[in-house]
């Protein structure tokens, strides 16, 4: 009875109801439009080709067994990292907590290359340096680059979710006599369930639909995303491409589907409203020494690829010719208008995907709105299309009226925007999920208008979500090919497009100084709004 | 309240620029070309048509010929472009046979020039450059890995079988680059049959490190020593190699080539500009600018060729026959993945 009182009250509400009518508009125009132009694309009888090439078949079940395999590495080690960044008494939390962002920055090609000058055949470290000949062409090479790749999104996910927790609840069950191993197996791991699901789901997402790892260091090693690509480039067949495409759908909506039987119905609240927070604990000895050994290593990894870019940019032929050189920046400065295209658009999808993630979690929420489940799937949806089939996609479905978006710089910022609006919303709405529904009934007794409770307890509440939404896009859409080689026209290139270009023409060097001069904007964008939000802005 | 005003000013500021910001429109007197030849030779040929003919060429230039054609195709409701340049007439044609393409003949190609093979009698694509498939070798890896054992420095393609080779060569997978394609067609007439072909091919398969899923993947992977030798086309080889790459290339006898295309595409916002660049990019000036910087050759027949590449007379080309090919791609890739493909590992 109060459930169907309290939904007509809510449907009464005028602007809660355009709000969630206006989301699930905007997601049904720039999400499931363009997926169906694509899937509209192939007929029939495209599909069940995929029975009469074994190529495609291997495909399928070598994505399926790479999905599985780096996420659970991927999320294994983000979840170790959360553990460390989360603890107020690590010493090098600061560099581990630069490490943990740095593989987010991964521009196409770059990092591959210097995977393979590193560790390939003749690789410094393991020719070199321990004269190993180790072949890293393949899965095996392929399940290392994505689980250091994505690591950084489960890090994101889960500390936000572990640093909310109340380290009181922690401190009493250690006084009830628990022992550390219980305190977390009984409590914090339990409690960090949804940041745990929400961090397997966007890996998951994320493993399925790569392509810059496969495409450089999978070797012939076939997955669906890169094949579709390939039928797109080498042989100009969309409709094999869409096809192919296509089916990275099914997983995707499984995947979806399984979180929501995981995180389910539980509640998982732990922001009270009645101030119970507590200090947190020192860490004991054991688990430091663990994660400061853990975290370094990791750390001196992530450092030597990152450092072989800049050598490779600053060294004659990468790999090959050591002798310094600046050419490869001049190079790379004569192209910084393609920079400057990136940063205008990304900085675009960043505000556009932090204020939609935003809305979509506030409607979403609880059962706020009729449906507010669906339009959840729907804000989801986009991370399980690959770039390359929402390029196609928007190329299709916005080229001519109703909505010519096509030649402009918007279709890259609005297909960036709902291309990142997964993560958008999932951290946001796991923020939401934390905060006590009694401190909004509160605020609705005493008179406050939704808007008011919009802006005077969420908000404030959920400012860092937020920020870490638009961070996770601007980052995400500076180092994105494989939608923007689809979108940009020939007066707003952007940066990554640039590098594809230097790549093809077998111009490593420039290629390399391109990546950097890319990184070092990108990490000194993330560096002021470190000194503007607070140096937690990540992990809170 | 100061979050409220921040989010409205957002809002209000998005809504302009979406309603601000209108299709792009080219300049009345300009071209658009999607080019997938490289970055250099494209801005030569642009700084010479546009005093030439007083318009201003736009070009969106990316090294990946197959996507641009699939803009082309996407784009067939409102075409953006009004040129497809670069990447083999393999990727053209199947633009020109569901007429996205403009038929046109150009004044050159009647000249007598320009040999019969480079000319599309419909007149849809238009051949403007030549390039044979090389074999491309890590000098510094042979010397130590195949010279101790036996193995001849790759002159021709049986070189590659010598068991010295074997795990050692880059190739591409046929099914995903379409060099790789023109490669398996090439052992096919090299052998006489189909049958022979395929016999090469596993032969030379036990050569084979790994089958590269992109056209340019080999010439990195020879550089950096993952592989001693691989295949590779011309023009990406010499201009690694004029770059100061440690790489050298051999163009081996019955080797199988492609013909660079330029098509006008239908519809597009300045037909009539693109036909005068489809004649520009054929007359003598222009092809002598893509032979000298895009390392490539030239397919006027009174247009000198680089210095260092052998007289294209000299070399032997392996009978191509491409509409044999076109037809039967499917088939064959297929046919490939279920004989060499699918049985490696």
């Amino acid at each position: 009875m109060g459930r169907i009182v309290r939904s007509v009250r809510r449907l009464g509400d005028p602007v809660m109801f355009m709000g969630a009518w206006g989301t699930a508009l905007l997601i049904a125009l720039f999400v499931l439009y363009p997926v169906f132009r694509v899937l509209a694309y192939p007929s029939a009888t495209d599909f069940l080709a995929v029975l009469d090439h074994p190529r495609w078949l291997r495909a399928i079940v070598n994505t399926l067994v790479m999905t599985t395999l780096s996420t659970v590495t991927a999320c294994l080690l983000g979840f170790v990292f959360a553990l460390a960044l989360t603890r107020p008494d690590l010493p090098g939390k600061g560099l581990f907590r630069t490490i943990s962002i740095l593989p987010l920055f991964s521009p196409p090609f770059a990092v591959a290359f210097s995977y393979l000058l590193l560790f390939g055949r003749l690789g410094l470290i393991t020719h070199t340096v321990f004269h190993l000949r180790v072949d890293i062409l393949g899965w095996r090479g392929l399940w290392l680059s994505q689980t250091i790749s994505f690591f950084p999104i489960a890090t994101l996910a889960i500390s936000r979710v572990l640093e909310n927790i109340p380290p009181s609840i922690e401190f009493v069950a250690r006084n009830l006599g628990a022992d550390e191993v219980s305190v977390f197996r009984t409590v914090t791991a339990p409690l960090a369930r949804p940041g745990v699901a929400a961090a397997m789901l966007l890996v998951a997402l994320y493993v399925l639909a790569d392509f810059g790892n496969p495409l450089v260091i999978g070797g012939d090693f076939p997955i669906l995303a890169t094949e579709a690509w390939y039928q797109i480039e080498g042989w100009a067949d969309q409709r094999a491409a869409a096809m192919l495409a296509s089916l990275l759908l099914l997983p995707a909506a499984l995947l979806f589907l399984l979180e929501r039987r995981w995180v389910g119905r539980r509640l998982y609240t732990t922001i009270l409203g009645r101030g119970a927070r507590g200090e947190r604990g020192p860490t004991p000895r054991g688990l430091r020494v663990f994660l400061v050994a853990f975290c370094s290593l990791v750390a001196i990894f992530v450092g030597l690829i990152y450092a072989g870019i800049v050598i490779g940019s600053l060294t004659r032929v990468w790999g090959a010719d050591w002798h310094p050189t600046l050419r490869h920046w001049a190079e790379a400065i004569k192209r910084w208008p393609h920079v400057q295209n990136s940063l205008v658009v990304s900085g675009g999808a960043g505000v556009m995907a932090a204020c939609l993630g935003f809305v979509t979690a506030y409607v979403a929420r609880g059962r706020a709105v009729a449906g507010g489940a669906i339009l959840g799937a729907g804000a989801v949806m986009p991370a399980a299309i690959p770039g390359v089939f929402l390029g196609i996609g928007y190329l299709l479905a916005f080229n001519g009226p109703p909505i010519p978006l096509a030649g402009t710089i918007w279709i890259l910022i609005l297909a960036l925007s709902f291309w990142n609006l997964p993560f958008a919303y999932k951290t946001t709405a796991a923020g939401f999920r934390q905060i006590d529904r009694a401190l909004e009934e509160a605020a609705s007794n005493l008179g406050a208008s939704w808007l008011r409770v919009l802006t005077d307890v969420y908000l404030p509440l959920l400012k860092r979500t937020a920020w870490v939404a638009f961070i996770a896009t601007f980052v995400n859409s500076v180092t994105n090919l494989s939608i923007t080689m689809f979108l940009v026209t020939a007066r707003d290139v952007v940066a990554t497009v640039s590098i594809l270009a230097l790549v093809s023409d077998n111009r490593l060097g420039a290629g390399a100084a391109l990546t950097t001069l890319l990184l070092a904007l990108t990490f000194a964008a993330l560096a002021l709004s470190f000194r503007w939000m607070g140096p937690d802005v990540l992990v809170a | 309240m100061r979050v409220l005003w921040t989010i409205s000013i957002v809002s209000v500021l998005v809504i302009c620029l979406v309603l601000g910001a209108g299709p792009g429109t080219a300049a009345p007197n300009a071209i658009v070309i999607y080019s997938g030849m490289d970055e250099y030779t494209m801005n030569v040929l642009t700084k010479a048509f546009e005093p030439m003919t007083g318009m201003k060429v736009e070009s969106l230039i990316l090294a990946a010929a197959g996507t641009m054609a699939s803009r082309v195709r996407s784009e067939a409701s409102a075409p953006r472009a009004d040129i497809f340049l670069g990447g083999s007439v393999e990727i053209h044609e199947p633009l020109a046979r569901d007429g996205l393409l403009v038929p046109y003949h150009a004044p050159e190609e009647a000249s007598g020039k320009i040999p019969s093979e480079y000319i599309d009698p419909r007149g849809l694509w238009h051949g403007f450059y030549a390039g044979p498939l090389v074999i491309i070798v890590n000098r510094r890896l042979y010397e130590q890995e195949i010279k101790p054992r036996g193995g001849p420095y790759p002159q021709t393609w049986d070189d590659l079988l010598h068991p010295a080779y074997a795990g050692k060569v880059a190739a591409w997978n046929p099914a995903t680059v379409g060099g790789g394609y023109i490669f398996l067609a090439t052992q096919i007439f090299r052998a006489g049959s189909e049958d022979k072909g395929f016999e090469w091919l596993k032969r030379f398969d036990a050569s084979v490190r790994v089958y590269g899923a992109t056209g340019p993947s080999t010439i990195p992977l020879v550089v950096r020593g993952e592989a001693v030798a691989g295949v590779a086309w011309l023009d990406d080889s010499a201009e690694a190699k004029d770059n100061g790459q440690p790489l050298e290339y051999v163009i081996p006898p019955d080797t199988g080539g492609e013909i660079g295309g330029i098509s006008i595409v239908k519809g597009g916002p300045n037909t009539d500009g693109a036909k005068r660049f489809v004649d520009f990019v054929l007359l003598k000036g222009a092809q002598d600018a893509i032979a000298r910087f895009g390392f490539k050759y030239p397919v006027r027949t009174d247009v000198p060729i680089r210095s260092d590449f052998p007289a294209l007379s000299s070399l032997k080309f392996v009978k191509y026959d491409r509409p044999f090919a076109l037809q039967n791609r499917d088939r064959l890739t297929k046919k490939w993945d279920e004989l060499i493909g699918s049985q490696r590992r």
